[in-house]
């Protein structure tokens, strides 16, 4: 196990006894039924997301994504990360393996970073959620003021992810 | 999730039909890939399942929304956002809570901070952050993203009034 494995386990066995002494066994066993709950209907999107990963791999030459979404691509590969993130529906176990495999395939992390901030911040497909919950007016302002966001960070993202690798693949090779 | 489940087993689909016509071997090398990948990551979502699981059940809701409705102007854009932001929970959760906090009061720049600090701090989602692209892209993220849910209060604030 890395040091990412441990560090969760250990919050996750920090949080299951804090579950137990805040209710006992009941608590306990409830946290972790619902975090199961959870995966049991997420799943074949699951699986679903992990082989459009690797398709993609397979499919896209990593000399045409490093040209289009590398490192060097800059405001290029910001904007289509953007496009990419605001698109991609599914939950954080679909767009977190996506992101990665997109890094994988060769694409820099200032475009890892504009897809992560485009699906947080500009997810097309909580555009129906949002207008049933908060209205047309709130939702026009939300996504008025928060607009800049993904840009921005996509392109201060190219800077202070300068040299980081994910852990996940820094044992060699993408 | 279900209209999510569509599309992204559409893209699957389509991508390995492409795989398939461009090479018969390419679609199969594909999916090993995919699966590879999964195989890799499996301990580490199992962790971060387990993880959003707990933290769903630990945190008290309704003391949050008597504490939320009663803020306003700047206070209630800082409260928001800190709300927001810390609560693990996904769009079916925290979208309907924020219906309800409008009703109880809340003004509209508290609402925006408190929805752009959910989607932006991504504490429910930090899981997953951390067991892919790892805690030190997720710590740079958060570094960056510190001020944007207060701002976009305060933007509200100041363009749209409370």
């Amino acid at each position: 196990m890395g040091a990412v494995e441990w560090l969760l386990a250990l919050i996750t066995v920090g949080l299951a006894v804090l579950a137990y002494l805040q209710g006992g066994w009941a608590l306990a066993w409830s946290g972790l039924a619902s975090g199961m709950a959870t995966l049991r209907a997420a799943a074949l999107l699951v699986l679903f997301a992990f082989a459009v990963g690797g398709l993609f791999r397979v499919l896209v030459p990593a000399s045409a994504i490093k040209k289009w979404l590398g490192g060097e691509a800059g405001l290029r590969g910001v904007l289509l990360g953007m496009a990419a993130g605001a698109l991609t529906p599914g939950g954080p176990y679909v767009f977190y393996p996506l992101a990665l495999a997109l890094y994988r395939a060769g694409a820099g992390m200032g475009t890892i970073m504009a897809y992560v901030s485009a699906k947080i911040v500009w997810d097309v497909a909580r555009i129906p959620l949002e207008l049933a919950f908060l209205g047309p007016r709130l939702t026009a302002i939300r996504w008025a003021v928060t607009l800049f966001v993904p840009p921005a960070a996509g392109l201060l993202g190219e800077r202070i992810l300068r040299g980081y690798r994910p852990p996940a693949v820094a044992g060699g090779g993408r | 999730m279900t209209a999510g489940i569509w599309v992204i087993g559409a893209a699957a689909v389509a991508l390995t039909l492409t795989a398939w016509r461009r090479h018969r071997g390419l679609a199969g090398e594909g999916w090993l890939a995919g699966l590879a990948s999964l195989r890799q990551q499996l301990p580490l979502l199992l962790l971060a399942f387990a993880m959003a699981g707990y933290v769903e059940v630990l945190v008290p809701r309704a003391f949050i929304e008597r504490w939320l409705g009663a803020g306003a102007g700047l206070r209630g854009v800082l409260l928001g956002s800190v709300a927001g932001g810390t609560l693990p929970f996904g769009p079916y959760v925290i979208l309907p809570m924020a219906a309800a906090l409008r009703e109880a009061g809340a003004s509209s720049a508290t609402l925006v901070a408190f929805t752009s600090g959910w989607m932006m701090w991504t504490t429910g989602k930090l899981a997953f952050e951390f067991a892919t692209l790892g805690p030190g892209f997720s710590a740079r993220r958060l570094a960056l993203y510190a001020v944007f849910p207060p701002l976009a209060g305060l933007l509200t604030l100041l363009l749209f009034g409370s």
